[in-house]
């Protein structure tokens, strides 16, 4: 059912705020922007379960036609970015690199999609 | 910044959260809940998996595994009660299908719903040692569908009752039935037995039970043999078929138990049809076939191997007792023979050459064949028959198959040194005669023996073809320094020189030999003993034969061959037409028993009668006449009269090689006694016969009498002496 041969998926990115010591329930639930960037969708599968999942377990995001949509905190875009630079390059941008606190944000995040063997590389950055 | 102010500060934000919204789990969990019944709906791909994920990853974050694992069993379980009454209604034969669609859909729900719940299977599942997802569908599906008390049996009677109807030659839907057992089989090892397997292996073993008692009423073994094959063959596809190989090795041994191991001894003793009456009309296909399927039972092989070794060696004792079919040794050999490639065809195409058939096949001919103690006269006699005439009419490759046959059959032999005795004597008669068909045959078959047996047992036999090398040498030599002397119409004289020792002797009385030859043999003694000084010479006048060229009545002209004591006798009517038995024994003094059988064959056998016996009889008395039969007629010019050619012995004949056999084996066994006594110094009596059988027994069976006796001799001649303490022992005397 995977379908990995999109070379160029479209989605977008949802940005939405919240207060770090509320709850993320709906109501409270707000985007704050939407970023819209290209992937390629067998990168993703290949470096995370979360994507490998999300672009072949037979749900809306399987489908070629949808756009996909992850929500993540505002805090967090920076770090997003960089994991996506990770799955793609192998590493982390320079300017990541050195910063400690973007480098624990990356770590949570690649513990939340289940990005494979990546542990090791981010023990040795920190 | 550090790590430890990050983590305070998440820890206090979940207590916050405790207290702020209360009802943020149950909210999160109702999205979850409802999108599980989505999934069983087929509504998939209508949810959001990214949220999905998302809410499921969040709650276990923050700690509220245990509240979404719990969820999860609990809705799960609900709908699979439900799907459960509805396997129930299913009617008749579509109860299966429809188990098995059910199982299809909630083996895609489930791994949908491993999906968004994977961050829980990674992180809470092994902290809080709780089963896996998958595994938990797995069991709620086996606990509350297949194990259900009202599908459990259901289930079993219909999986049951397809095979019974396959196995009785229906049609049944072998894909259903797969995909049925692969559910089984997905569900564990356990499941799979318990459900499937033990209930189908108890009913194959009933249904073959009673299959089999009632094919072995009505059936030959062949066609019972048949049958069993193809259930056998059948089953083995049918649990391919249903995927279910991990219980072929279990159904084929109920089959092979039921319908094989518990009619083994039926089947191969079956009336008419059964492993004998296979053999006796070397039922290959049959024989192969029962060999295939009772090779898979225990103790099956060894039914048919023993059935087969007692039907052997009957037979066997049967034909080499038959004092009727010992009339003829050629023919009792080649009986023999036969039967041996009987069965090794047998043993090589139906017994896939098996090692322990062949054993048995040997064990029951060296059995047999020494029940008959001249059987190694009989072998050598037909060794003789083919080395005599052999060539003419066979290839030399054939000649060499027999001879390997015949020394297979030389190698069951036990008394190896009687076959020597006899070997010997008929190879010197075809030596001396002239009639040895093929020196190379000759000399492969004393290679054969030597291979079997060593140098020691040949080496005499060896002699004796170097005596008839040097003899050809000495007679050139002979006529070379005699061309002078010799004159036509002398006889011409061929002698064979032979070594004492090498060749069979016998107790040799020279008769008298007409002087026209008479002083030909004279000279011949002088040359040989001028050139070989300090040897000595004595006619063996029993043996040797004669070319003499006889006119007849009306002038025909005929050559004789003879023997020397016929020459002997025929010399006389040289001189007188009529003499008495009597005249002649006086006049030739050839022994009695010799005598009697030369006349017999020259004045009684139809076609070569060359004299007339007075009165006409078969036998010869001690007062009948005989008369030159000037009346005898041939067509032929050449005639060859009853020659040396090697006969069965007679009764007495055979006592005395028997009494020189064991004449023989004497100092055998002592040499043997001696070796033994001589690296073992002390040794007890038992222990002394056990060696001494040992070492002899590749020529033949001492009897332990006779070793008793020898060790008493080598205890007088003091090379031994007993123990004093204990009388069982031996001391070595060096």
């Amino acid at each position: 059912k995977a379908n990995f041969m999109d070379n160029i998926v479209k989605w977008f990115l949802g940005f939405y705020s919240r207060d770090q010591r509320v709850l993320p329930t709906e109501p409270k639930e707000q985007v704050l922007r939407t970023e819209e960037i290209h992937v390629n969708s067998a990168i993703l599968a290949s470096k995370s379960h979360f994507f490998h999942k999300l672009f072949s377990n037979g749900m809306q995001e399987t489908d070629p036609r949808n756009n996909v949509t992850i929500k993540i905190d505002a805090s967090e875009a920076v770090a997003f970015m960089e994991l996506l630079h990770y799955m793609y390059e192998g590493k982390v941008s320079s300017s990541a690199e050195g910063s400690f606190v973007t480098l624990m944000d990356v770590m949570r995040l690649s513990d939340k999609f289940q990005v494979v063997s990546c542990n090791d590389y981010f023990i040795q950055l920190i | 910044m550090s790590t430890q102010k990050k983590r305070n500060f998440k820890i206090e934000a979940f207590k916050h959260r405790v207290e702020l919204d209360p009802k943020y789990a149950e909210k999160t969990w109702k999205i979850l809940e409802h999108a599980i019944e989505e999934i069983y709906n087929h509504n998939a791909s209508g949810l959001s998996f990214e949220e999905l994920y998302r809410n499921a990853y969040n709650m276990v974050l923050h700690k509220y595994g245990e509240k979404l694992y719990s969820g999860l069993v609990t809705t799960m379980t609900s709908h699979l009660k439900n799907i459960s009454r509805e396997v129930e209604l299913a009617q008749g034969g579509f109860f299966l299908e429809e188990l098995n669609r059910k199982w299809e859909d909630h083996r895609k729900a489930l791994q949908m719903i491993r999906d968004i719940l994977m961050y829980m299977d990674r992180t809470f599942v092994p902290s809080a040692q709780k089963t896996p997802v998958n595994d938990l569908g797995l069991n709620l599906w086996r606990d509350n569908i297949v194990r259900s008390p009202k599908i459990q049996a259901r289930l079993k009677n219909t999986l049951l009752e397809l095979v019974e109807r396959e196995r009785t030659g229906e049609v049944i839907n072998r894909g259903l039935m797969r995909n049925v057992i692969q559910m089984l089989k997905e569900l564990g090892p356990n499941v799979y037995q318990e459900d499937f397997e033990k209930p189908f292996l108890d009913v194959s073993a009933d249904f073959y039970r009673v299959e089999s008692q009632k094919f072995i009423e009505c059936c030959d073994c062949g066609e019972y043999m048949k049958k069993a094959e193809r259930r056998l063959n059948e089953e083995t596809e049918r649990v391919s078929h249903y995927s279910a190989e991990a219980s072929g090795g279990k159904i084929e041994n109920v089959v092979e138990r039921e319908m094989i191991a518990n009619h083994m001894q039926r089947l191969v003793q079956m009336e008419n049809s059964g492993l004998v009456n296979m053999l006796v009309d070397d039922k290959y296909d049959d024989l192969s076939r029962m060999y295939n399927l009772f090779n898979r039972v225990p103790g099956g092989l060894s039914a048919i191997k023993d059935v087969m070794t007692s039907y052997l060696r009957e037979t066997g004792k049967q034909l080499v007792t038959d004092p009727e079919k010992s009339k003829d040794p050629v023919e009792f050999v080649q009986r023999l023979l036969d039967q041996k490639d009987k069965y090794d065809k047998i043993i090589s195409l139906a017994f896939s050459n098996d090692k322990t058939f062949q054993n048995a096949l040997n064990g029951s001919f060296e059995y047999f064949i020494n029940l008959n103690p001249r059987s190694p006269e009989f072998i050598s006699l037909f060794v003789d028959d083919k080395l005599r005439k052999g060539l003419k009419e066979v290839s030399e490759e054939d000649v060499e198959v027999v001879l390997d046959k015949v020394m297979m059959l030389f190698r069951y032999l036990q008394e190896k040194d009687v076959f020597e005795k006899y070997y010997k004597q008929h190879l010197a008669k075809r030596l001396l005669s002239g009639k040895s068909a093929s020196d190379e045959a000759e000399r492969s078959l004393i290679v054969k023996l030597k291979t079997e047996c060593g140098y020691q047992f040949t080496s005499k036999l060896e002699g004796m073809f170097t005596d008839m090398r040097t003899s050809q040498d000495t007679m050139q030599g002979f006529y070379a320094s005699q061309s002078s002397e010799m004159s036509e119409g002398q006889p011409s004289l061929v002698v064979q020189v032979l070594t004492t020792g090498s060749w069979p002797t016998q107790a040799s009385t020279t008769c008298n030999l007409p002087p026209e030859i008479h002083g030909v043999c004279e000279r011949f003694k002088a040359y040989y003993l001028g050139t070989h000084s300090g040897r000595r010479l004595s006619w063996q006048t029993s043996m040797g034969s004669a070319d003499l060229k006889a006119v007849f009545g009306k002038g025909q002209k005929h050559e004789l061959n003879v023997s020397t004591y016929q020459m002997c006798i025929l010399m006389l009517f040289n001189s007188s037409d009529q003499m008495s038995y009597k005249e002649i024994e006086q006049a030739t003094a050839i022994p009695a028993p010799d005598l009697k059988r030369c006349l017999q064959s020259l004045a009684c056998v139809k076609g070569k009668n060359v004299l007339r016996k007075e009165p006409m009889s078969k036998d010869i008395m001690e007062d009948d006449d005989f008369f030159f039969n000037d009346r005898f007629t041939s067509k032929f010019f050449k005639v060859k009269i009853g020659t040396v050619a090697a006969q069965k012995e007679s009764e007495p004949e055979k006592q005395e090689t028997r009494q020189r056999v064991e004449e023989d084996r004497k100092p055998q066994i002592e040499a043997a006694i001696v070796r033994i006594m001589k690296s073992r110094r002390v040794l007890d009596h038992n222990n002394i016969v056990t060696e001494v059988t040992k070492q002899l027994q590749s020529r033949f069976l001492p009897n332990p009498v006779v070793i008793k006796k020898r060790i008493e001799s080598l205890i007088e001649r003091e090379f031994l002496e007993r123990d004093k303490v204990d009388r069982k022992m031996y001391r070595y005397l060096a």
